[in-house]
């Protein structure tokens, strides 16, 4: 009797990467501490998302970005392997320089194309100090850069939305301000869980030019905590 | 028949699959495939044809959309057949192909999911404001300017006649085509199919984004022609692994033969989807036999499709009106009162025997040559 034709079967990756701001400005009122326990606490909520579905194999990495960029989690682990090591604060906010990391990593190779479209969340609370157009041109030339869903936190008010909103690269979907932890960790539980969970459907959508953004709908982001006062 | 040649008899064989995702969410299968064929010998002409309807939450009935887009690739592609003579000068053949067969194709298309939703407009439809719509009310502006999404599916159909194999492709999926030492693609490539997008049948134009190759019946026919959704391809590790479906299921076919590696089909697909995309997983198959054997009993063509269980399904699942009653009646088999060579897998127990071929028209010559 004949095998099963074909070669070898495999769920498709999903590539979830956290690009965190860690310059010292993050430092200022605990904000990199809150980050830290927001994504811990977000971690069990993505596991049971990734669970849900198996044909996803959901891996995560993370960099971060100061006085130059470096990856935290340099190869991508599963989300079931995947924990947080705190992050500290300190240096400028060399944002150009994390997205052309992550724009090598998007390249094909090591991507697949029959990869889903990978999540990439971008949390930020200042104004870029290098040259960040440089960066984001790496990553939107990279045809994965450009279907990435891509999310952008900004946190307290001396982010720069303009900038996180041109890293979104879609006038429909603004950057989410937070502006106290309460807020904070609600961003972080959605795109753990709400964004995965899009992010990981097989379905397909019919091609666009006019609205390039839809491969991936996004789901509608929670509100802003309004009875937290705002501390950042 | 190519003189000298011995008879070859053509086999179709087709399995629909609902993919391990919509099992978990309830989803119904959204591909389909379906043949027509003109000879109950199993001779020339048939077509195949397999759409993936988009399955997304704005494309709620895109089971419907795949369904027309098979029917009217059957309706538009023996309409060709009867149009086009054996002695008609392949390079005009070619430029109906390339040419006025897309734009026929999306128009019958259009005008079917039209007079669909003039019956059934999609304000009322339960699946127009369901918990999956979700997202930004923006995603959802466009489909009252353009409703077509609402059906929106991707297309894959090949015609072969005794003077010509025509290919043809919109949206994602793949063709193979298959000889004993190699598996080549028909259609050219198109690179916008990437990160879960597609060209498909509801777009603006959409007969622009239709991929048509048209090849002479020459001296070595294929052997095998595999038709499949995306959802089967996505569900390998890589491209290679992919495609060494094709010589692999040529050899299930030669060593193994047609019923074995018919009723197979379910199994290789079910454990693709499961440990793969998750995704519908559908395969439509053209086999060249060089002399009829041991399975002439075996019936023709043999679709088997797995929609979902019946109250899983919607209740507008309503056949299209058709235009013409000549066209061939190939539909899945939840259409109450048509005749046709599909057995649609309603959930119910599976009969032991697929259900035999059987055309409700009286069939077309098969065309001969020289």
């Amino acid at each position: 009797m004949t095998k099963r034709p074909g070669g070898e079967l495999a769920s498709r990756p999903l590539h979830f990467i956290w690009i965190t701001d860690c310059s010292g400005s993050m430092a200022v009122g605990g904000k990199i501490q809150q980050l830290n326990q927001a994504i811990k606490e977000a971690i069990p909520h993505m596991r049971t998302v990734a669970a849900e579905n198996p044909n996803a194999n959901v891996l995560v990495r993370a960099v971060k970005f100061s006085s130059g960029a470096q990856w935290v989690i340099s190869q991508p682990v599963s989300v079931d392997s995947f924990t947080w090591s705190d992050l500290s604060a300190d240096g400028v906010t060399d944002l150009g320089k994390a997205l052309s990391m992550v724009a090598d990593q998007l390249k094909i190779p090591p991507m697949t194309d029959r990869a889903l479209p990978p999540v990439l969340v971008l949390i930020s609370d200042g104004q870029p100090t290098d040259d960040y157009n440089s960066g984001l041109k790496l990553l939107m030339d990279q045809p994965w850069g450009k279907k990435a869903v891509r999310i952008a936190i900004a946190i307290g008010q001396d982010a720069d939305v303009d900038v996180l909103q041109k890293f979104i690269g879609n006038a429909e979907f603004a950057p989410l301000l937070a502006n106290n932890p309460e807020t904070l960790v609600k961003y972080i539980k959605w795109v753990s869980t709400a964004v995965l969970k899009s992010a990981s459907s097989p379905a397909s959508q019919a091609q666009n030019p006019l609205n390039p953004g839809l491969n991936v709908p996004i789901p509608e982001p929670p509100k802003a905590d309004s009875g937290a006062p705002d501390v950042w | 028949m190519l003189p000298g040649q011995p008879q070859a008899s053509w086999w179709v064989i087709g399995k629909s699959i609902r993919g391990a995702s919509h099992l978990r969410t309830h989803q119904v299968n959204q591909d389909r495939v379906q043949s027509w064929q003109a000879s109950s010998q199993h001779g020339l002409p048939l077509i195949l044809a397999v759409s993936d309807g988009h399955g997304s939450a704005r494309s709620f009935r895109s089971h419907l959309g795949a369904e027309f887009a098979c029917q009217t690739a059957i309706d538009e592609l023996s309409d060709l057949i009867k149009a086009t003579s054996l002695d008609e000068n392949l390079s005009v053949v070619k430029s109906i192909c390339e040419d006025r067969l897309p734009r026929a194709i999306v128009r019958r298309w259009r005008t079917t999911v039209e007079d669909h939703l003039s019956k059934h407009p999609f304000e009322g439809d339960p699946l127009y404001s369901s918990p999956a719509r979700h997202g930004r009310a923006a995603d959802w502006k466009d489909l009252e300017t353009n409703p077509y999404i609402i059906y929106g599916a991707t297309l894959l159909a090949v015609v072969i006649t005794s003077s010509f194999m025509c290919y043809l492709q919109i949206g994602d999926g793949n063709i193979l085509v298959v000889t004993a030492n190699e598996t080549v693609v028909p259609v050219s490539e198109d690179a916008r199919l990437f990160a879960n997008e597609t060209t498909s049948l509801c777009t603006h134009e959409a007969w622009k984004d239709f991929r048509v190759s048209l090849q002479p019946f020459s001296g070595s026919p294929p052997d095998l022609i595999i038709l499949s959704t995306d959802g089967y391809a996505n569900s390998f590790r890589d491209q290679t692994s992919f495609l060494q479906v094709g010589t692999d299921l040529l050899t299930a076919l030669r060593t193994d033969g047609l019923q074995s590696t018919g009723e197979r089909l379910g199994i290789w697909l079910t454990e693709a989807t499961q440990q793969g995309s998750g995704d519908d997983v559908t395969l439509g198959l053209v086999y060249r036999q060089a002399v009829l054997g041991a399975d002439a009993d075996f019936p023709q063509p043999y679709i088997i499709q797995d929609l979902g269980a019946p109250e899983e399904l919607s209740t507008l699942l309503a056949p299209p009106n058709r235009e013409s009653n000549d066209a061939p009646q190939t539909i899945a088999g939840h259409n109450e009162g048509v005749e046709d060579n599909v057995h649609a897998d309603l959930g119910l127990p599976t009969p032991n025997s697929p259900v035999p071929s059987s055309a409700s028209e009286p069939p077309i010559e098969p065309a001969t040559q020289g």
